[in-house]
């Protein structure tokens, strides 16, 4: 597969804290890249740094481009959806479709009026006037009319209705499997993009705590709920995480020492939501 | 979006799901299955899942892949199914319910009776 997306070592510093320190990862074609942390943890400060929005220190090369130094080139297969509304307000969004028939070589205009055909959003309606539901629909709607092979969403769903979100990933997978792209998803809502990833990357202060792909982490955890009988057995091979239940206990565990526990419990897979909290806080 | 349980992972819940599915005639034999993206898109999952769950149904013999074409499900899918929910009976549903007898001290004749009555009611 074609590596669509690589970053080295990248680090940014700024004034008084370190936003980012030694990243790296690597995306190939057909990944979906799950981005978690705290607010706070550097998800942003990365995304910017994809974008060259801001210097930054180390590697980064998207689809072969430098995020600064080839930045217009780079910018013909990259797209960016925030987690506020970043199109105009003042345009229709008729104008909008114009406008970036103009600006963008591989913007194709009748695929982006064939997708907007079947919503609600009317050509002649001002920007401003558009939910916001409606708004990331026709950010979308403009993404996939283009030749974009990596494409980042910051909390893509913050805020949206559960219609919108399911309009929404549907139009997104339709859209990812016709062709050879990577997408980076942050978001905050854990359960809800955890079947939709093939890697997770997680952050804590500006680090790198989990880097695996999906299928590595339900061989590599799992889940046992055990009689607290067991309770100093289990946590003598130091669980990850736990979680009170009536007389029993959940542990999270490393799958190195899935054949002593097995028989003491009953083995569940492990949820992206519990190791991602594993890694935020430890056990106490 | 689905809703999954939590006692085994996506893919094999996924797979599950299409047996009972091909066992219910909902996918004929012969028939195509639906595309991974299809499933991928109206399941918001990823394809790789997808994909996997369709590759243990390809391994148990009940789907085979047609290059250039998809997914279509294998002809004797369905006695194949029948033949392993029977074996899955004799081995784990008897059993249990050998033991509930032995719990309620029901003999065997009562437990045919009550059988009858209730096969009969359908």
């Amino acid at each position: 597969m074609t590596t669509l997306l690589s970053a080295q070592n990248v680090t940014k510093a700024y004034s008084d804290k370190i936003g980012i320190q030694n990243l790296s990862f690597e995306l190939k074609a057909g990944q979906v890249l799950g981005l978690l942390g705290h607010n706070g943890a550097g998800k942003s400060t990365l995304i910017q740094s994809l974008l060259g929005a801001h210097h930054f220190q180390g590697e980064i090369r998207v689809n072969g481009c430098h995020p600064i130094h080839d930045h217009t080139e780079m910018m013909n297969h990259l797209s960016y959806i925030s987690d506020v509304n970043v199109l105009p307000d003042w345009m229709t969004v008729k104008q909008l479709l114009k406008y970036t028939s103009g600006v963008h070589p591989s913007f194709n205009i009748a695929k982006a009026n064939q997708t907007l055909e079947a919503t609600d959003i009317k050509p002649n309606t001002k920007i401003k006037h558009l939910s916001k539901g409606m708004k990331v629909q026709l950010h979308l709607a403009v993404i996939i009319a283009t030749d974009t092979k990596v494409l980042i969403l910051d909390e893509p769903t913050l805020g949206l209705d559960l219609i919108y979100r399911e309009t929404f990933y549907r139009h997104l997978l339709e859209w990812f499997h016709d062709g050879e792209r990577a997408l980076i998803i942050a978001s905050h809502e854990v359960a809800e993009i955890e079947h939709l990833i093939t890697d997770v990357l997680i952050l804590k202060q500006g680090q790198c705590v989990l880097s695996e792909s999906m299928e590595s982490i339900e061989e590599d955890y799992f889940v046992v709920d055990a009689p607290n009988t067991h309770q100093a057995q289990i946590e003598a091979l130091q669980p990850l995480s736990k979680q009170a239940g009536l007389g029993s206990t959940k542990w999270l565990l490393k799958s190195d020492n899935r054949s002593q526990i097995e028989s003491m419990g009953t083995i569940y897979p492990v949820k992206l939501a519990d190791l991602f909290l594993a890694t935020q806080m430890g056990i106490n | 979006m689905t809703d999954w349980n939590d006692n085994q992972p996506i893919f094999r819940q996924l797979s599950e799901q299409i047996s009972s599915q091909i066992l219910q005639g909902i996918w004929p034999e012969g028939e195509a299955l639906p595309s991974i993206r299809t499933v991928a898109a109206d399941l918001k999952i990823n394809h790789l899942t997808v994909m996997k769950s369709y590759q243990l149904l390809v391994d148990d013999g009940l789907v085979e892949k047609r290059r250039g074409q998809g997914m279509f499900v294998a002809v004797g899918a369905v006695a194949l199914l029948k033949q392993a929910k029977r074996t899955q009976f004799i081995d784990q549903q008897v059993p249990q319910i050998a033991d509930t007898l032995r719990h309620i001290n029901m003999d065997v004749d009562e437990f045919v009776k009550q059988l009858r009555i209730q096969m009969k009611g359908e």
